[in-house]
């Protein structure tokens, strides 16, 4: 008797079984989905099987209108732009091809932010800001059918939209009274109130001094909290080398000339060019050119270069001035860090040069490293990645 | 002698601008405002107006629209000074009108007043032009 009722009850569980992975199952997609996450299982024809409660909130959708269905018609898709995403073009169709792996998306520390951005359609035709990651479902070594996880942005786009209100503001207010004092002490140094002693020339002169590094200090740490938003759009074009060496040696000529620095440039590759951001550019190589200046000598040189490398142009800037001490190279990208002999020769800076300058890199795909000996030197290079060699016909170059 | 209007509220500024301007022989007309500015445009035409962007009540954008819309108004140079230094806000600018565009800290005050002579001794165009002069 006792073994009868030990096969039944081992018979039930297995019956059960099926129902207590689905209710875990069920349990699990229901935890998930709060209203801005959605979880969405297609079988490998892209129509789908299953949805949780967060894809009918956020869609407007009914689980039991959608079942069936194929996804991407479903939910059609916008880009940042507004421009509707054809079907063949989406990542889903792709992913149970087999033609990718799984979404390139991926999150990062920095949070969602880093996710390709665009819009869903509900089902009245309103739109909001989503990002997603999808993945396939293998069985036995074949796509089965792929879960798209999407998450409604919209609160995050606002509080972007917001911190960048505040970050217009404070930029305005900061900058207002500091170019107020700039301006004002300019007028005094051209004399039209009177000739000043010597003395209260001094002492304007400690103030000008002051309110400038103060409108730089704003300035860096503007770029810098802009640059985080990511609000800096790259426009991309073709330029020539040698006139971006041009154009960069002419905004540092005259801090170099101040300095008794001279500023050598072998001309090498005239006729490189390479497709990226040319501003970014020049503010990375504009920034490695004044370091260099500040960290050199008078009388010493400071020589910008190119060179060619498989896959990557090599940009570099090397000086022969106070280098960074080996112990503190480590930290030169910091915010806000600057090595202990900086400091002394140039008290002024903000120590965010360098940070910006990785940063922008970063924007167009480019990397940044150096090499530096304490009182002989430093060589920061800028790696990026090649496109053309040479411009197209038709392309334009930016002279 | 050539009539400057200088469009700003801030009074430090104003001073500064005006000092300058008149050491260097222009009459100067002051406006705190975007509605004050128009008015005194049509009280006396200037031959170049210096123009804020963030005023209280009408802003720098409304004078522009206001200028470039009047046949008889629109050749006026509008330089645009302000401490607005996003690339929106100078698009948006230039595409509305405005001939140049100086963040001000960013530039001594002589090179605004370089610039007004340059416009008024007609070594620059009253074209509108990209302006490079935002730049750091």
């Amino acid at each position: 008797m006792k073994k009868v009722k030990k096969i039944k009850q081992t018979k039930k569980r297995k019956n059960e079984f099926p129902k207590l992975k689905e209710a875990i199952l069920e349990a699990i997609l229901t935890s998930v989905g709060d209203h801005i996450m959605a979880v969405v299982v297609v079988d490998r024809n892209g129509k789908i099987i299953r949805v949780n409660k967060g894809f009918e909130t956020l869609t407007d959708w009914r689980k039991e209108e959608v079942i069936g269905k194929s996804l991407v018609r479903v939910i059609p898709r916008e880009d940042e732009n507004g421009k509707r995403v054809p079907f063949e073009k989406r990542i889903l169709p792709k992913i149970l091809s087999g033609k990718i792996l799984a979404s390139t998306a991926t999150i990062t520390a920095r949070g969602i932010e880093k996710l390709p951005i665009f819009y869903y359609i509900r089902k009245d035709k309103s739109k909001f800001p989503a990002t997603s990651v999808i993945n396939p479902m293998s069985f036995e070594g074949k796509i089965t059918g792929a879960v798209e996880v999407f998450y409604d942005i919209t609160k995050e786009k606002e509080l972007e939209r917001i911190r960048m209100d505040f970050l217009s503001l404070a930029s305005h207010q900061l900058r207002t009274p500091l170019s107020g004092i700039k301006w004002l002490i300019e007028t005094m140094y051209r004399g039209v109130l009177g000739e000043m002693t010597k003395k209260q020339k001094c002492y304007l002169d400690d103030i000008y001094k002051i309110n400038e590094q103060m409108i730089r200090l704003v300035y860096d740490i503007l770029s810098t909290l802009r640059l985080e938003n990511e609000e800096a759009i790259i426009k991309k074009g073709v330029i020539s080398v040698s006139s971006l060496f041009e154009e960069v040696l002419t905004l540092v000529a005259a801090a170099a000339k101040g300095k008794n620095v001279a500023l050598q440039n072998p001309l090498n590759h005239r006729m490189l060019t390479i497709e990226t951001d040319a501003e970014i550019l020049k503010a990375i190589i504009g920034c490695f050119l004044s370091n260099a200046i500040d960290y050199s000598s008078p009388g010493q040189k400071v020589i910008l270069d190119v060179r060619e490398e498989p896959g990557s142009v090599v940009f570099s800037v090397r000086d022969f001035g106070s280098g960074i001490p080996k112990r503190e190279q480590r930290r030169m990208f910091e915010r806000f860090y600057r090595a202990s002999n900086a400091k002394n020769l140039k008290p002024t800076g903000t120590g965010l040069g360098l940070n910006i300058a990785k940063t922008l890199a970063e924007k167009i795909g480019a990397r940044i490293s150096f090499k530096s000996e304490e009182n002989k030197g430093s060589t920061f290079y800028l790696y990026m990645p090649r496109v053309s060699k040479k411009p197209n016909k038709g392309s334009k170059v930016r002279k | 002698m050539n009539r400057v209007l200088i469009v700003e509220d801030e009074e430090f500024l104003i001073r500064a601008l005006e000092d300058n301007l008149v050491a260097d022989g222009y009459a100067v007309d002051i406006a705190k405002n975007g509605e004050e500015a128009v008015r005194k445009i049509r009280k006396k035409k200037p031959d170049l107006i210096l123009l804020d962007i963030l005023m209280p009540g009408s802003d720098g954008f409304y004078v522009i629209k206001e200028i470039k819309r009047s046949p008889i108004w629109k050749s006026i140079p509008v330089i645009v000074l302000s401490n607005l230094g996003e690339d929106t806000a100078i698009k948006r600018a230039l595409e509305v009108g405005a001939d140049d565009y100086f963040v001000k800290s960013q530039h001594p005050i002589q090179e605004v007043i370089k610039r007004v002579e340059d416009y008024l001794e007609g070594r620059r165009g009253t074209k509108r032009r990209s302006c490079p002069c935002y730049k750091k």
